[in-house]
């Protein structure tokens, strides 16, 4: 071993990696070595430098927020998804209760989707977080501006006008995500409910037949929400809404063809 | 880890949210974005959190965040395109050789010096800018300070390769805060 290699091994000492008999032989080395010393001291001093120097930054407030709602949101869509367990001692009306349940339960689920979907899971995410805080970042209200918009970012004007469904538009947002895929964020909202556009690139994206397709537009009920969901042009869009779905096949029904 | 839903959010943040300091320090280290700091360290939350009932009580928290962590920073990089950042030591010292003696944002410019002349700043850059891997180790193993085996874990790679990558990392950023220190007597800053 040389002097670097002795030093590597001696600063692992901590780490019970090594035998007894290894140590011994490392330390009684180190303590003898006036190059090793040397090597050592400046090892030490390197690493109190950078624990000096560099210290850990508070995540932002922002950041946590994000969290925060994200979580909600999980919690949100996974207690709806798992039904609560009965506990209790097994007695006749129990069992009828539970089968009871039960057959709600595939009746429900014949009429939803049991799929998951992590899209439309981020989808909803996102939604969740829109309306606790939805910063526009396009400075405008108005469709035409965001189609702009759209067209300079993505190429086509994939805006829609959700104005038949007592929905108008608080403005939109363009964010580039960590892999560097730009998205497009679009919020709706009136007095019946409100929606979230979602609009990218298309690569990569994916989304199962609806149960009902209306112009294109494929929608869904998943996990307690409606779901428009196309692909068009380019670009994907997926929309998320509270409103119920079939509130949302007369709007797009009523768009032009 | 079993837990209903609103215990299992409570025990999540009892033993993972702590660490989300140190989680966005790695960030901000490895990724050098702040926007991309926040988006990784929200991931690791998230799939943390998804996956809390993999995680057993009592063990290292932070390590198994770090490890989400890196592991989400892995496959988000292999996905980018090559940056400009230097691969190995050798482009890193190369690039600090050089940024030393033409230009740099941040060094070449003498108002910039002086702005720069907290020697904390000095070394914050000097790891900032150290290839991806020798920075990870010594973010875990100096800042964080793990052992070389829970390091080796969580950047799953042999001990090995961690003690030297430390080893090598320490060399690094001594010589870039060489050229910094040099550089900044050049320009009459105190050093």
């Amino acid at each position: 071993m040389d002097h670097n290699q002795y030093i590597e091994q001696y600063l692992e000492l901590d780490d019970d990696q090594l035998s007894a008999q290894q140590r011994l032989s490392i330390s009684s080395h180190v303590a003898n070595c006036r190059e090793c010393q040397v090597l050592l001291t400046v090892e030490h001093a390197t690493r109190t430098m950078l624990k000096e120097n560099v210290c850990v930054i508070p995540a932002p407030d922002a950041l946590r927020r994000q969290i925060a709602a994200s979580l909600d949101a999980i919690d949100h869509t996974e207690s709806k998804r798992i039904p609560h367990r009965i506990v209790n001692r097994p007695r006749l009306w129990v069992a009828i209760v539970s089968l009871a349940a039960c057959m709600a339960l595939i009746v429900f689920n014949l009429r939803t989707h049991s799929f998951d979907n992590p899209v439309f899971d981020g989808a909803i995410a996102s939604y969740v977080a829109s309306q606790r805080q939805f910063v526009p970042t396009l400075g405008t209200k108005s469709t035409d501006d965001l189609a702009i918009a759209m067209i300079n970012q993505f190429g086509v004007p994939l805006v829609w006008d959700f104005s038949s469904a007592g929905l108008t538009s608080r403005g939109g947002r363009i964010d580039k995500m960590r892999d560097g895929t730009v998205v497009a964020y679009s919020l709706y909202e009136g007095t019946s409910g409100s929606l979230l556009c979602i609009i990218g690139r298309r690569e990569g994206f994916r989304f199962p037949p609806g149960d009902q397709v209306v112009k294109g537009i494929h929608l869904y009920r998943y996990k307690g929400y409606s779901i428009a969901a196309t692909d068009r042009y380019s670009v994907f869009c997926v929309m998320i809404s509270d409103l119920p779905v079939a509130e949302l096949a007369r709007a797009f029904n009523r768009l032009p063809a | 880890m079993t837990a209903t839903k609103p215990e299992k959010r409570r025990l999540f943040e009892q033993e993972a949210m702590p660490h989300l300091d140190s989680l966005f320090t790695a960030a901000l280290y490895l990724t050098r974005n702040r926007e991309e700091a926040n988006d990784l360290c929200q991931e690791t939350v998230l799939r943390a959190y998804r996956s809390f009932h993999q995680f057993t009580a009592g063990t290292n928290c932070r390590a198994w965040l770090l490890t989400i962590l890196h592991n989400l920073f892995r496959s988000s990089r292999s996905r980018a395109r090559p940056e400009h950042l230097s691969a190995t030591s050798e482009d890193f010292e190369r690039a600090i050789e050089s940024e030393s003696l033409k230009t740099s944002d941040s060094f070449a410019n003498p108002e910039a010096i002086v702005v720069e002349r907290n020697f904390d700043r000095l070394v914050q850059k000097a790891l900032q800018d150290l290839p991806t891997d020798f920075k990870a180790a010594l973010i875990l193993v100096d800042l964080e300070d793990m052992t070389y085996k829970d390091a080796a874990g969580v950047l799953e790679v042999p001990i090995g390769t961690v003690r030297s990558r430390v080893s090598r990392g320490r060399a690094l950023l001594r010589v870039a805060l060489r050229f910094f220190a040099g550089e900044r007597r050049l320009a009459g800053v105190e050093s």
